[in-house]
């Protein structure tokens, strides 16, 4: 079958850019946690490669799908293929945010040390990681672990804008820095609601079935 | 006419050509320009009567077998105008081979259909005949389902079998060039997966011009494709921009399916 090595390299390629905007992520974090910019040049460096490969990814995908006329796992894996490409490329804007914040942040003395910025970070390059995994292996059970894994990072975002509110009412001063924060525990948010998004793709690309808004009803 | 720059070579040269067939003053083809890329697949696609048989069948000057006929223009392979006097029409047609639609297998045995255009070349060692052949077989993917029976008639082989058979008769030759022609259109879906694997694993050491009606065959095998309407080359093109941005109306009406 001609198809099925355009579908290997597709795949191969979407798990290079997921590596490069999990960097980006870890990277961006870091500057912020250990108040050290160096980590910030990863960012900058990986940002139009990750893009590059997103208009390369997509183009690719496209032609595939005109020219073998896919039908049912085929047509589902290609189709989920485009969204893949697009949370990896939104990821990378997330970091991209993240690091935009963090040059603000770190030209101002920390304001406390971190709890559940760490925390939560590892939690979401987890679930990126383990998306990206489950696509690889087709693995739906770690897909939906790692759906599982999003209400932990809602509950961490919302301590951690409680905790920073805490610091803002009891000195102004403190708000600079602490909105900033709050913006980046938002943006890491957002990058654990796409990691949901691939694991939920994973899961159509496999079994067919579509989870998102399942409160929909059927 | 490729968008962009490209890095390929030219093995074929088709230069403000036209061909006329006999007792006909309305040209078959009209000021065709296209090239045709060293070892690549260009898949020449268009509905019935637009000229894309009669434009592949000038590539091994086919046309000469009928008096009349006549071709204007050039046909540059490797720089050298193959529509000139001078050109041996033997040799043009080892240097490009040519695979038909119906599977066209001589009646003799599976070894001797391959060996047949070696002998006419006058190669009579045993060795070297045997060692060729397996090889032929061995590139059309036909040799493990036939080397224990390799003196059993041909005509004996399924239908795919005896169209691959065909192909590994074409290739002991060794040709520069290998023509199809709607190569799959007498076969099931399972032989024509089989030959379209086949046809794109061969451009590693061929260049090769298919003609098919079947419009996904040409997206799925080619590299490059060329439209054409009414004995014109209308566009041109990577197969990729073909098949998702043709630059031309008519050709994206034709794949669409919205012609007429």
């Amino acid at each position: 079958m001609l198809l099925k090595p355009r579908l290997e390299e597709i795949r191969d390629r979407l798990i290079k850019m997921a590596e490069l905007a999990d960097l980006m992520i870890e990277n961006a974090v870091k500057a912020i946690i250990e108040h050290n910019p160096e980590y910030l040049k990863v960012v900058e460096e990986l940002e139009p490669k990750v893009d590059q490969m997103e208009v390369e990814n997509e183009s690719l995908i496209i032609t595939t799908i005109a020219r073998f006329q896919p039908e049912a796992k085929d047509l589902r894996i290609l189709v989920m293929d485009l969204f893949v490409n697009r949370d990896l490329e939104r990821i990378g804007d997330h970091a991209e945010n993240i690091k935009e914040q963090a040059e603000r942040i770190l030209d101002k003395p920390k304001l406390k040390e971190y709890v559940d910025l760490p925390l939560m970070t590892e939690i979401v390059i987890g679930m990126v990681k383990d998306a990206v995994k489950a696509l690889e292996t087709m693995d739906t059970e770690l897909a939906r672990d790692v759906i599982s894994r999003d209400d932990r990072v809602d509950a961490l975002h919302e301590q951690i804008i409680r905790e920073l509110y805490t610091y803002m009412v009891e000195d102004p001063k403190n708000i600079k820095v602490g909105i900033r924060l709050i913006t980046v525990s938002s943006n890491l948010e957002r990058v654990a609601d796409i990691a949901t998004n691939l694991a939920e793709e994973v899961i159509y690309m496999k079994e067919g079935k579509m989870l998102r808004h399942q409160n929909l009803g059927d | 006419m490729v968008n962009g720059k490209t890095d390929e070579k030219v093995k074929i040269d088709v230069k403000d050509f036209s061909f006329y067939y006999a007792k006909s003053d309305k040209p078959a083809l009209k000021n065709i320009n296209m090239p045709v890329y060293e070892n690549r697949i260009t898949a020449l696609i268009g509905p019935s009567g637009c000229g894309k048989t009669t434009l592949l069948r000038s590539f091994n000057r086919m046309h000469d077998l009928y008096p009349g006929n006549r071709y204007e223009g050039q046909i540059l392979m490797d720089g050298k105008n193959i529509l000139s006097d001078d050109i041996d029409l033997i040799d043009l047609r080892s240097r490009v081979g040519m695979v038909f639609q119906k599977p066209t297998p001589f009646p003799m045995s599976i070894f001797d259909n391959v060996a047949y255009g070696l002998k006419l070349r006058g190669i009579k060692n045993r060795s070297e005949l045997e060692g060729r052949v397996e090889k032929a077989l061995k590139q059309a993917a036909l040799w493990d389902e036939v080397k224990d029976r390799l003196k059993d008639s041909a005509s004996g082989l399924s239908g795919g079998q005896q169209q691959r058979l065909v192909i590994a008769r074409a290739l002991a030759v060794e040709p520069e060039v290998l023509l199809f022609d709607e190569p799959t259109s007498a076969l099931d879906p399972i032989s024509t997966s089989k030959i379209e694997e086949l046809v794109v694993s061969l451009k590693e050491s061929v260049t090769i011009i298919i003609v098919t009606h079947n419009m996904q065959q040409a997206a799925r095998v080619s590299d490059y494709t060329a439209f054409m309407y009414l004995g014109e080359l209308i566009e041109f093109n990577k197969t990729d921009i073909i098949f998702t941005s043709p630059q031309k109306k008519l050709t994206e009406d034709y794949i669409t399916g919205r012609f007429g």
